[in-house]
C-alpha cells in the first residue's frame, strides 16, 4: 500500500518495529508516548493496518490508558499524586500552590506550553510524600517553598533553551 | 520480633551492591541445580507445605495455584508477575524490583519450572520507570551471565523472562485484565470460569502471581519449608514486607512477622505516629481498598490475613496508611471514590454507574450539603455493587465507605444540615 503517508517517519519505523511482537500494539502505543509524548490520531489508521486490528480498536486502546494521551504535551508535566499518604501530607494544597505559582489550572497549558499540571494517583513514593514528578525526574517531601525552587530550575532551563 | 538472619531481603534498602555479584555474594542463586533437581512435583509439594498465601491482597495459597496449572498437555505454559502496584499506599515490589531484583528472577525461573513454563512475563506499572529500568538491567546482566536462556542457571532448562511496562489503568492489576493488557488489549477483565490455570495468557495455561510471592521462593526453597511456616500464626506464616506511610514520624518499608501487633509495627520501625499512640484516628491496614480501623481496633489488631478479617478489615497488599486526628477521613474516602470512578473500567453496569453515584454522594457530604439519609442510600448502593461484578474493583470501591460509616457515622452525621 503505497499511500500510506508515514512510511519513513520515526512513527512508521518504531510502529513497525513491533510488528512480529506478540501483543505488541501496547508495546508500540508505549514506545511512541515514550518518544514523542502523545499519539497522534493521524496514525491510527496505520497502526490498525500494522497489527491487523480495526482502527477502532486502537482508538479504544489509546484511549482506555491514561498513559496514552492523543494531544501534544506541555514540555513539562507536572504530575501531582493525590492518594492517601501524600493527601495526609497536604498534597490538596500543594496543587492549589501549583496552581497558583504557575497559573494554570489543572488540565490546562499555560500560553507557551511550558507547564501543565495533571493530578495522579500514587507513585509508590508513600513513605515520603507528597510527591510530584515532572517529566521523568520524582521529587518526594514537597512543601510550598521547596517547590517554587524546582519549578524556577525548570523555567531557568527552559530559557535557556529558547 | 522478627530475627535478622530470618529475614528474605537483605537488601531491600539497596544500601549494598545490586548487581548479580552483589547478590550471588548474598547467597542468591546459590544451590538453584539442586532445587530443580528436586522435580516439579516437590517443588510445589515444598512451596504448598511452607504455608506461603499470595502477598498480592487474595492471600489464596501459591503451591495450590501452582497446582491447578495442567501437567504434561504439550501446550505452552506461562508465569506471569503482577507487578502493576498501583493500590495506593503500597510501595513494597517497588523496593524489590529496585535492590532485589534477583530474588524475583530466581524465584520466577523455580515458579516456572515447577509449573512447565518456559517463559515469564512481568508486568510493571507504567509509573515505575526507574524500576523496569533496575529490572531490565538485571535481566540482561542475567542473559549475559547465562541465568537465562536456553540453559538457565546451567540445569539445561530453558527459561526466557519478558518485562512489559504497563500504561496507567489501575484496573489492570487484576490478573485477566493483566493478560488482556499483555496482549495488547484494552485492559478489561474476563470472566471467570474459564481460569487462567486452563485459557490465559495467549490462550494458554497461565499463573499470575504477586512481585513479593515469587520473590520468596527461592529463599523458601533453600531455608526449606519448615523455616518459613516457623514463623508467624497458624495459616498465617512467614515474613510480609509492609509498607506504612502517612501520619508516623518515621514512614518505612519493613520486612516483618506475619502476626506482629499494628501498635508494635508502628512503636518499633515507625517511631510511633505523629502526636503520640493517642493522637492517632484511624488506619488503613492494607491498601486503600480495604476498610478503615477506628482507634480502639488499632489497639487490637494483629497484622496478618485472619487477625485483619477478626476486626472486619483485610490485610490486602499490607499498606498501612496512617492518619491522626488532624486528617479528614471524609474528605479522603471522598478523594478514593473519585479514584474508583475514575478507574472503573466500564464493564459492568454496577460499578460504572455505582462509582460515579458513590462519588457525588460522598462530595456532597464532604461539603455538608447531603442530609443524613444520603448515608443510607450511599450505604445501600455499595451494598448492590458488592459482590455484583466481575472483577473486585466494585468491591474495593464500596469497602471503603462501608468502614467509613461502620466506624464514623455519628460523627459525619453531626456535620450535616440538620434533619431527614
Amino acid at each position: 500500500m503505497k499511500f500510506l503517508p508515514y512510511k519513513e517517519s520515526k512513527a512508521h519505523l518504531i510502529i513497525t518495529q513491533h510488528k512480529d511482537v506478540k501483543g505488541g500494539l501496547i508495546v508500540a502505543l508505549r514506545d511512541l508516548a515514550d518518544t514523542f509524548g502523545y499519539i497522534a490520531p493521524s496514525l491510527f489508521d496505520f497502526i490498525a493496518e500494522t497489527f491487523s486490528v480495526s482502527a477502532v480498536e486502537v482508538k479504544g486502546v489509546v484511549t482506555y490508558y491514561h498513559d496514552f494521551k492523543t494531544e501534544k504535551r506541555a514540555t513539562n508535566v507536572v504530575q501531582v499524586c493525590m492518594a492517601e499518604a501524600c493527601y495526609a501530607r497536604g498534597s490538596s494544597e500543594m496543587i492549589e500552590e501549583l496552581k497558583n505559582v504557575l497559573n494554570i489550572d489543572i488540565g490546562e497549558k499555560d500560553i507557551h506550553e511550558t507547564f501543565e499540571i495533571e493530578p495522579v494517583y500514587c507513585f509508590g513514593n508513600c513513605g515520603t510524600g507528597p510527591t510530584i514528578r515532572i517529566n521523568e525526574r520524582i521529587f518526594s517531601n514537597i512543601n510550598k517553598d521547596n517547590v517554587r525552587a524546582i519549578l524556577r530550575n525548570y523555567r531557568m532551563e527552559e530559557e535557556e533553551n529558547e | 520480633m522478627l530475627n535478622e538472619k530470618d529475614k528474605i531481603y537483605s537488601n531491600i534498602y539497596g544500601f549494598e551492591d545490586v548487581t548479580l555479584k552483589g547478590a550471588v555474594s548474598r547467597g542468591d542463586f546459590s544451590d538453584i541445580k539442586n532445587i530443580i533437581a528436586k522435580g516439579k512435583e516437590e517443588i510445589i509439594n515444598e512451596v504448598k507445605s511452607s504455608g506461603l498465601r499470595g502477598r498480592g491482597g487474595a492471600g489464596f495459597s501459591t503451591g495450590m495455584k501452582w497446582s491447578f496449572m495442567p501437567k504434561d498437555d504439550g501446550k505452552q505454559h506461562y508465569l506471569v508477575i503482577n507487578a502493576d502496584e498501583g493500590e495506593p499506599g503500597t510501595c513494597k515490589d517497588r523496593e524489590i524490583m529496585r535492590h532485589e531484583p534477583f530474588k524475583l528472577i530466581e524465584g520466577a525461573f523455580i515458579a516456572s519450572f515447577a509449573m512447565g513454563a518456559t517463559a515469564c512475563y512481568i508486568y510493571i506499572r507504567g509509573e515505575f520507570f526507574r524500576e523496569a529500568e533496575a529490572l531490565q538491567r538485571a535481566v540482561d546482566e542475567c542473559y549475559e551471565k547465562g541465568y537465562l536462556g536456553n540453559n538457565a542457571c546451567g540445569t539445561g532448562e530453558k527459561f526466557d523472562f519478558y518485562i512489559q511496562r504497563g500504561a496507567g489503568a489501575y484496573i489492570c492489576g487484576e490478573e485477566t485484565a493483566l493478560i488482556e493488557s499483555i496482549e495488547g488489549k484494552k485492559g478489561q477483565p474476563r470472566l471467570k470460569p474459564p481460569f487462567p490455570a486452563m485459557f490465559g495468557l495467549f490462550g494458554m495455561p497461565t499463573t499470575v502471581n504477586n512481585v513479593e510471592s515469587i520473590a520468596g521462593v527461592g529463599t523458601i526453597m533453600r531455608r526449606g519449608a519448615s523455616w518459613f511456616s516457623g514463623i508467624g500464626r497458624e495459616n498465617n506464616h512467614g515474613t510480609k514486607l509492609f509498607g506504612i506511610s502517612g501520619h508516623v514520624n518515621k514512614p518505612c518499608v519493613v520486612e516483618e512477622e506475619m502476626g506482629i501487633s499494628l501498635k508494635e509495627l508502628l512503636e518499633k520501625h515507625c517511631d510511633g505516629v505523629i502526636g503520640g499512640w493517642d493522637n492517632l484516628k484511624a488506619v488503613i491496614p492494607g491498601g486503600s481498598s480495604t476498610p478503615m480501623l477506628p482507634k480502639n481496633l488499632c489497639d487490637v489488631a494483629i497484622m496478618d490475613f485472619d487477625g485483619l478479617r477478626e476486626v472486619g478489615s483485610s490485610l490486602g497488599t499490607a499498606a498501612v496508611i496512617v492518619m491522626d486526628k488532624s486528617a479528614n477521613l471524609v474528605k479522603c474516602i471522598t478523594r478514593l471514590s473519585a479514584f474508583y470512578a475514575h478507574e472503573s473500567c466500564g464493564q459492568c453496569t454496577p460499578c460504572r454507574e455505582g462509582t460515579n453515584w458513590m462519588k457525588q454522594i460522598m462530595i456532597r457530604i464532604a461539603n455538608g450539603q447531603a442530609s443524613s439519609h444520603e448515608i443510607d442510600d450511599l450505604l445501600e448502593i455499595t451494598k448492590q455493587i458488592e459482590g455484583n461484578t466481575i472483577c473486585a474493583l466494585g468491591d474495593a470501591a464500596a469497602w471503603p465507605i462501608q468502614g467509613l460509616f461502620k466506624h464514623f457515622r455519628a460523627e459525619i452525621e453531626s456535620t450535616l444540615k440538620g434533619g431527614m
